[in-house]
């Protein structure tokens, strides 16, 4: 069965669309390697490091069809003609070449790893990463010059915590304008001041508060831009050990989302052609990336999360572990159309 | 209590020719019934259901209607499989693989010990000539090689019945030799031998009785030396098949 398994993997990931899929990978990284022109602080170092991780970790998306097309080639009749007098459960059959698609997916999801991490290796930082550990509430703002600051409150942070604050500007007297973003727990307070002309964060670590809550404070100082306060904007991060947890988190996702989409591309196709097979799946993911709801319980399909964190210089949030119950569901069920006695294109007696 | 070796009642197989609408008898009615040790030829013009029927046998497609019972099990059943041989009538073997590792592959699936499988594998492909390629993937074999795998992976496990698909088409010298030398042993030690092919002369010294297909109908069953002698009648029908098309 471990040849079967084998002969599965080769199938799914010929030599052919290894090569394609390393050399690609490679460009990647190196198109985003080496040092920053511009002297950059921490915080835009990290996002540099993001988008270069993005650009790997996206030679994966695009090799994701190729896969499915693959694992459905693998499943339809034709393709298994030779096995099916064989003496085997069609089940078992359907899992072992299931296997095989599943460590192509791992296969191409650790080399993805690899190359991200290695084409960073130099510019890691030794300061501690952060991630996303979720959302406090702001109220959405426009600061004038009548209006210059907002105050608003917020739970107290649990020590070593980091607030996000959003911000952007709106054409005013200028095209910038100072923000001041004010933390307070009694008497003690943070203040990060930046001057802002665009999209941009305010991070600062908030002070400990015995009881009650933090006084947050974001002013417009001087004349300028008007500062906008989107809804959603304040983030609480939390300190990760090493930013190469992203690998984890990313590729995670990648292996669960692969694996499940070759597992029903190998369903699909024992009712449909290949290439229909590998479209369904597709337009399967897709909607679930663009569907809110589903996003936590299908694998992968909280993806354009992940990568929006990646983006803004974060370590992606661990997968939710009820993607892995999702995922398993939808192999299950890929399986479930695989396994039965072959119905072709016939019609039921 | 003996069972046949192959019971086939009131077979059917249609396709659909459409999304949802749409379908096309390639089978009806067909009823067979081999004893252990028989051989039938089944005949017919390209497009009569020879192939479609040799593969609700072998158990890659399922019938639309009827059932199909080997040594009394029905035909979906590992038991019933474990004891077919069949040449399919294209090559659909794993290209990438050479002969060996695929017949160790079947063998596994066999459930054969892999000492066991190995020397069969051995035995066989010296036999059919191919020993030299056993590492060779399929993929650059030639047709006339192609087709003595198939007849190669057909036999390997002794099966108690061979479906054959045109076995003799594109086969080349050696191959007519090693067929003929292989499929009279397999006659030998009492295998049942059904045999598809439109070439009636195939069916000489192999078949004690034959079935003429005409569209997915029987049109005429009875002794295979009878269907020899009248080669004419059947000339006829195929004359008259090719003049309505």
């Amino acid at each position: 069965m471990l040849r079967l398994s084998a002969l599965a993997l080769r199938r799914t990931l010929p030599a052919w669309l290894l090569l394609g899929f390393g050399a690609l990978l490679l460009l990647a990284a190196r198109g985003s390697a080496g040092p920053p022109l511009l002297e950059a602080d921490e915080s835009a170092r990290a996002c540099l490091r993001a988008l270069a991780r993005q650009n790997v970790w996206s030679v994966l998306l695009v090799l994701a069809p190729l896969l499915f097309l693959q694992a459905a080639r693998l499943g339809t009749p034709a393709a298994k003609a030779w096995l099916a007098p064989a003496p085997a459960r069609p089940a078992v059959l359907a899992l072992v070449l299931a296997l095989g698609c599943s460590l192509a997916c791992l296969a191409v999801t650790t080399l993805a790893a690899l190359v991200s991490e290695a084409a960073l290796a130099s510019t890691i930082a030794t300061a501690p990463a952060w991630r996303r550990a979720g959302e406090l509430e702001s109220p959405p703002a426009v600061l004038l010059d009548t209006a210059p600051s907002l105050r608003w409150s917020a739970p107290r942070c649990a020590p070593g915590r980091r607030l996000r604050l959003w911000t952007t500007v709106a054409p005013g007297s200028g095209p910038a304008v100072t923000a001041r973003f004010t933390a307070r727990a009694g008497v003690r307070a943070s203040v990060v001041e930046q001057r802002i002309a665009g999209r941009r964060a305010l991070e600062l670590e908030p002070p400990l508060a015995e009881d009650g809550a933090l006084e947050l404070e974001l002013e417009r100082i001087g004349s300028g831009a008007l500062l906008v306060l989107p809804p959603h904007a304040l983030e609480l991060l939390e300190p990760v050990a090493s930013e190469r947890l992203t690998a984890l988190a990313l590729g995670t996702r990648a292996f669960l989302f692969l694996t499940t989409g070759c597992a029903l591309a190998l369903g699909l196709a024992r009712r449909m052609r290949a290439s229909l097979a590998a479209a369904t799946v597709l337009a399967l993911a897709l909607l679930s990336w663009s569907t809110t709801g589903a996003g936590g319980f299908v694998p992968g399909g909280d993806f354009p999360r992940a990568w929006q964190e990646l983006g803004a210089g974060l370590v992606p949030t661990p997968a939710p572990p009820w993607s892995l119950a999702g995922a398993l569901v939808l192999a299950a069920l890929g399986l479930a159309l695989q396994a039965p006695p072959s119905m072709g294109k016939e019609l039921p007696a | 209590m003996g069972f046949l070796a192959l019971e086939v009642r009131a077979l059917a197989k249609r396709y659909r020719t459409g999304w949802l609408v749409g379908a096309r008898w390639v089978l009806r009615e067909v009823e067979l019934a081999l004893a252990p040790g028989e051989g039938l030829g089944l005949v017919g013009p390209n497009g009569s259901g020879k192939s479609t029927c040799l593969r609700i046998l072998a158990g890659v497609e399922r019938a639309s209607r009827g059932t199909v019972r080997i040594f009394g099990e029905a035909v979906s059943t590992r038991a019933a499989r474990a004891r077919v041989g069949y040449v399919p009538d294209g090559f659909p073997f794993p290209l990438e693989l050479g002969p060996r590792a695929v017949l160790d592959l079947l063998g596994s699936l066999h459930g054969k010990p892999r000492r066991e499988r190995r020397s069969a594998a051995e035995a066989l492909l010296e036999r059919v000539g191919l020993a030299r390629e056993a590492r060779t993937p399929l993929a650059r074999f030639s047709l006339g090689m192609q087709r003595r795998f198939a007849l190669c992976q057909a036999l390997a496990f002794r099966p108690d019945l061979l479906l054959l698909d045109e076995p003799t088409a594109g086969l080349d010298a050696p191959g007519y030799v090693v067929l003929d030398e292989l499929l009279g042993e397999a006659r030998a030690r009492g295998a049942t031998l059904v045999l598809a092919t439109h070439v009636v002369t195939d069916l000489q010294d192999l078949c004690e009785r034959a079935v003429v297909l005409v569209d997915g109908r029987m049109a005429r069953s009875g002794a295979a030396a009878e269907l020899l002698r009248d080669r004419g009648q059947l000339l006829a029908l195929y004359r008259q098949l090719a003049a309505r098309e």
